[in-house]
């Protein structure tokens, strides 16, 4: 037990100088600006074309989606020779089960919204971290489906916007959004606002022990009220909120 | 008042951002890449210069920077 628990106490591992010096620094913004024009752009070239370009994917006449009814056929197909395009079995069953109930006629604009919205997201600058996230995610999908086509470079340069998220968008509307709304754990100025007076927290962050609003004791840390169980453990979370209080406890 | 027009400048400026990217799209679509590119990184560096105008004026420079 002795072991498990030195094993897996919570420890933060800092990140290594050159890391934060490429990602988290506001100097290489230039790099990952263009990184994320390349990324937004691709995505807004790949969803003009579903939805206004050659490929039609909807707003058709007949029933939308079928391009994508058609892509996913030829992708399930095993061929009687050669490799079929799917390599893993479940990612076949699973665009099949797609495929028999018709999904493709709601999916295709899912697709084709999109990928314009993660193209102007990523433009303008926007939640650069999670639109690169969701494109990211597709490319996989892609991938998994067997379309290789510009997919693995797109995925590559996702990972490093993801990697960059606090920055990739210094040159763009992440530099007054991530400031004003924050991240789930450390909340910007507009949602400190609307949180004060509330109690950021549902279980006692010393003991993990209920809290209940208007009885427990309260602390004021960092701009955010934190309820505490009992007056031992308010005094031991006045004493060291950042103990109690660090992103990985992720109370705040 | 100076403040909200600015802020509704600096607003704008974005929003025209994603109005060159989608229209140039929509025009050029991908027959030309670098055509395309060249305009939208345009727009992006003038958003990006107007945005420093209007934190200068409306926003306290060092929030959120460390």
């Amino acid at each position: 037990m002795a072991l498990l628990t030195r094993a897996f106490e919570r420890r933060e591992l800092r990140d290594p100088g050159i890391f934060r010096a490429i990602f988290s620094n506001t100097w290489l913004a230039p790099i990952l600006l263009f990184l994320r024009l390349y990324l937004g752009y691709q995505w807004l070239i790949a969803g003009s074309h579903k939805l206004w370009g050659g490929e039609h994917w909807i707003a058709v006449s007949g029933p939308d989606g079928q391009a994508l009814r058609g892509y996913w056929e030829r992708q399930i197909a095993i061929p009687e020779q050669g490799r079929p395009p799917i390599s893993f079995d479940w990612y076949r069953d699973f665009l099949t089960f797609m495929l028999d109930h018709e999904w493709y006629r709601w999916f295709a604009w899912v697709i084709s919204i999109g990928e314009v919205a993660l193209g102007v997201l990523l433009i303008v600058g926007a939640f650069v971290g999670v639109a690169a996230l969701f494109g990211a995610f597709m490319n996989f999908n892609f991938l998994m489906a067997g379309s290789a086509s510009i997919n693995p470079v797109m995925f590559v340069v996702a990972m490093l916007v993801i990697f960059g998220w606090k920055t990739a968008g210094w040159i763009g509307l992440d530099r007054w959004l991530l400031p004003a709304l924050g991240t789930p754990w450390q909340p910007g100025t507009v949602v400190k606002g609307l949180l004060k007076g509330r109690a950021a927290n549902e279980a006692c962050p010393v003991c993990e022990m209920p809290v209940e609003v208007g009885r427990s004791p309260t602390s004021v840390y960092n701009g955010l009220t934190y309820l505490s169980c009992c007056p031992v453990c308010k005094e031991r979370l006045d004493a060291e909120p950042t103990r109690y209080l660090a992103p990985a406890a992720g109370t705040a | 008042m100076n403040r909200i027009l600015l802020l509704l400048v600096g607003i704008a400026a974005w929003a025209g951002v994603a109005l060159t990217a989608v229209l140039i799209t929509f025009n050029i679509g991908d027959k030309n890449q670098i055509l395309m590119f060249l305009p939208i990184l345009g727009a992006v560096v003038v958003a990006w210069a107007i945005g420093e105008v209007v934190t200068e004026r409306v926003f306290n420079r060092d929030e959120g920077e460390s």
